[in-house]
């Protein structure tokens, strides 16, 4: 009889969980409609935040940072969900898909973002259209690194042995289809060289593989070789911002090592497109307060993050930029 | 001895009441993030994460860590007690500690894999403190072909061990391999087998495929059995008998030196490692046959192994920054996220913070021992809870466990898919355990394989230039020569005793 009693309450409250939950969510729904009072004292309720990549990432970390910053100005908290998959077009689809009604944005990588859609076409389900940038906060980019004892001491050492030496030289990278595999493939083409290039799993094996010898070289974001640097176990041979940075102050660009390309991963914050414009102002703003806040400032230095601001507009110009230019790109030959 | 002083310190930060008390959390949820299928360490630490953001730094890292370990131990339970691995560590254990569960031999199963687990973790915490720095550079060494040549030699020690046929075993782990192959081609990024779903294109997740194909058929085919099967009542004690105490000693110690190695070098795993442990017990049994109808060694070993493979795992973290399996790059996500910055000025810059953390990785260890020894009588009634209720409720931890890893009902729907693969191979006898490895491991031999050509002057060549690989792939052509050997043999032996009977 007991066994009976102890289902009878577990049942019950099972039925009460699911009701519970069912009512939340017509709550929800019936926020969307009434488009004057959503922007008056918005945001009410904290906003949900998608991170296309997991949790501890390299986006996760800035999302997270500036988010907690921000809610000391939008007086509402951020919720991270994190919807990794698919090399960030998972998490990039649930953001086009959003509700409009204000409360769900995302973080948006370029050129990640914007590749996808170039080389898979139909198979990704949204359009660089689909979005509408508020902030970009980091633009990390490209780097050519050795380890300490290398022969290279610059770019054009490099280039210069790789021509001498066909099919010699080993160089480790991201795999192909990123935007690392482009800039290898345009530094190839310029200079006629013919490198071996070993793919990798991330930084960390790619580190390992150079100090044990098993790569000369490899190429990877400026964020992510910082503790190796600092300890001089390798050294940054060129890097692939528009100008030098803070992080690196004697390194030279490609640019200025002969080779004319920029390579930059950029990681800031979109809604999902039919938004309401003053929602966005909102957040636009409060995001421009917490980038310039010093708490904020104060963390993305210990997280050594190379910090690039850039409001709505030059943010949506800059993807644009990157969309026209990576569409040439495959038009000359696709990837 | 200048590293004991600072160990004696580092004792002293972990000890304050609120360093033990983040420990102990830390382990306790460890354990609970074992014992849910699904969820594994991956999850369980990239979940908390977020909540160790008003942390200090040290209680945040120790909290972790624990949760990293505490895992490995209590993956074991499930594993033991209903054949469901509660982390990808465990797979291996299904196949002898079900069995052992089965003649009621629970409570030797749990405790000599927690003492297994306790040695294990506590060597490598050991080795982590005074060899650290100079171990890590020796495994930098391996390369692609030796890495490619060591997944080889254990993909070989594992064809034909699992299951009774030798073929069947094949098959299954073709199926794994082809498996593996979904996804994109990690030279050329060619799209492979996608049927237009974009959420292959990162491959099958190995929960999915762990959870389905040994959490949904075990349900489904149990379901089918009579309901009410006659249960050992008893669990028994969590000693094991005198007599088989060397066996799992051995094991142990066998278990924590493969482990140990296997968490230095970049790109392997924990199921690696318990894996590799397995095939070695096997092959070094006197007695191979007992295997799979629940030989100690067969539990012993691996859940040592794994666990010593969770500390020798840090190594490479802590003295070179270098991440070598997901776990870890979560864990260091988390020590960015905090500030510190692992690799080789951390033992410079922060030496109070990273002796601290080893110091809390002895009491955690010590903690997870004192708790499952007399826990494991408790988790093992587990197994005498009937059937009709314990599987609606495994069945739900499971979908939880796997929507848990990338938040998506895709993975739901291909966890079912693989639940009914599962239930058919056990109908044809299939074994899943040869799937699963041979699935984890192609994934990695392949990727292996192409980074060793991409990088070699000679093509395949170089794999039997290099010291270390070309041992290896002597060692597989030893073992596959011997193998074929007793085949022949065996099958001539037959032939003469059914020639004489006839």
């Amino acid at each position: 009889m007991k066994r009976k009693w102890t289902a009878w309450v577990v049942s019950a409250l099972l039925v009460a969980g699911v009701a519970l939950a069912g009512c939340g969510q017509q709550k929800a729904a019936g926020d969307k409609g009434d488009g004057e009072k959503a922007v008056a004292g918005y945001p009410k309720k904290p906003i949900m935040a998608i991170v296309a990549f997991p949790a501890g990432g390299g986006t996760d970390i800035v999302a997270r940072s500036i988010l907690k910053t921000a809610e000391k100005y939008t007086k509402q908290g951020f919720v991270v969900d994190n919807k990794p998959g698919a090399g960030g077009a998972i998490g990039f689809t649930a953001l086009a898909g959003a509700p409009k009604d204000g409360y769900t944005i995302g973080l948006l990588n370029a050129p990640t973002l914007v590749l996808a859609p170039i080389q898979l076409g139909d198979k990704v389900k949204y359009k660089l259209d689909d979005f509408v940038p508020i902030a970009n906060f980091v633009t990390d980019p490209g780097v050519f690194v050795v380890a300490a004892d290398s022969p290279f001491q610059t770019l054009k050492d490099f280039i210069d042995y790789a021509k001498a030496n066909p099919n010699s030289v080993k160089l480790g990278y991201g795999g192909p289809g990123t935007s690392e595999a482009l800039a290898l493939r345009s530094l190839e083409q310029t200079n006629d060289l013919k490198i071996r290039k070993v793919p990798y799993e991330g930084t960390g094996p790619q580190l390992t593989s150079l100090m044990g010898k098993n790569i000369d070289i490899m190429i990877a974001n400026a964020s992510e070789i910082y503790p190796q640097y600092e300890a001089k176990q390798i050294r940054v041979l060129s890097i692939g911002s528009e100008k030098r940075i803070d992080m690196y102050p004697e390194v030279p660009t490609y640019k200025e090592s002969g080779f004319d390309y920029v390579q930059v991963a950029m990681r800031g914050l979109g809604a999902p497109k039919g938004m309401d414009p003053r929602q966005i102002q909102v957040l636009a703003d409060a995001m421009k307060k917490a980038y310039d806040d010093p708490e904020f400032k104060k963390h993305a230095q210990d997280l050594h993050l190379p910090l690039d601001y850039m409001g709505p507009d030059d943010f949506k110009k800059e993807l644009q930029r990157q969309d026209t230019f990576y569409r040439a790109e495959f038009a000359k030959s696709p990837w | 001895m200048e590293n004991f002083g600072l160990l004696m310190q580092g004792f002293a930060a972990a000890l304050t009441p609120m360093n033990f008390l983040f420990c102990l959390l830390g382990v306790t949820v460890g354990q609970f993030v074992g014992v849910l299928p699904g969820l594994g360490p991956v999850a369980g630490t990239a979940m908390l994460i977020p909540l160790t953001y008003g942390l200090d730094p040290i209680p945040s890292i120790i909290l972790l860590s624990g949760i990293f370990y505490g895992a490995m131990y209590g993956g074991t339970i499930t594993s033991v007690l209903i054949n469901v691995p509660g982390e990808g560590a465990s797979v291996i254990t299904c196949i002898d500690g079900y069995q052992m569960a089965k003649q009621g031999r629970a409570g030797h199963a749990l405790g000599v894999a927690a003492i297994g687990s306790f040695v294990g973790g506590i060597v490598a915490v050991l080795s982590l403190t005074f060899l650290g720095p100079s171990l890590a550079k020796y495994a930098m060494q391996f390369g692609p072909p030796e890495f490619f040549s060591l997944m080889l030699f254990g993909l070989l020690l594992l064809v034909g061990l699992i299951g009774k046929s030798i073929i069947k075993g094949m098959i299954a782990a073709i199926i794994g391999m082809l498996l593996a192959l979904v996804g994109q081609d990690p030279g050329t990024g060619a799209e492979r087998f996608l049927f237009g779903q974009l959420e292959l294109l990162g491959g099958i997740d190995f929960v999915v495929l762990a959870i389905g194909l040994f959490g949904l058929s075990e349900i489904l085919s149990n379901t089918e059995e009579n309901m009410e099967l006659n249960r050992p009542e008893k669990i028994g004690s969590l000693i094991p008998p005198r007599s088989e105490w060397k066996a799992s000693l051995m094991a142990i110690l066998r278990g924590t030196g493969i482990g140990g190695i296997l968490g230095l070098i970049p790109g392997t795993s924990a199921s690696i490692a318990s894996l590799m442990s397995y095939s070695l017990e096997r092959k070094v049994s006197k007695s191979p046959d007992r295997f799979g109808k629940g030989a100690i060694e067969g539990v012993a070993g691996p859940e040592t192994a794994n666990n010593s493979y969770a500390g020798a795992a840090l190594i490479p973290l802590f003295t070179l920054g270098i991440p070598d399996s997901p776990t870890i790059a979560v864990l260091l996500g988390a020590f960015i996220m905090h500030g510190l910055t692992p690799g080789p000025l951390l033992y410079q810059k922060n030496p109070d913070f990273i002796w601290a953390v080893i110091a809390s990785m002895f009491i955690g260890n010590f903690l997870l021992l004192v708790m499952n020894m007399p826990l494991a009588k408790y988790w093992a009634r587990i197994a005498l809870i009937p059937y009709k209720l314990l599987f609606p409720i495994i069945l739900l931890v499971c979908m939880v466990g796997v929507y848990s890893v990338n938040m998506s009902l895709w993975d739901i729907g291909l966890t079912i898919a693989f639940g009914a693969i599962g239930y058919c191979m056990k109908k044809w006898k299939l074994p899943s355990a040869a799937l699963i490895l041979s699935f984890v491991l192609g994934k990695k031999i392949e990727f292996a394989l192409v980074q060793t050509l991409a990088g070699s002057e000679n093509g395949i060549l170089v794999l039997f230039q290099r010291p270390v690989s070309a041992t290896l792939l002597t060692l597989c052509g030893i073992i596959l020569a011997f193998g074929l050997y007793t085949t022949i043999m065996n099958k001539y032996r037959d032939y003469l005793a059914t020639d004489e009977t006839a």
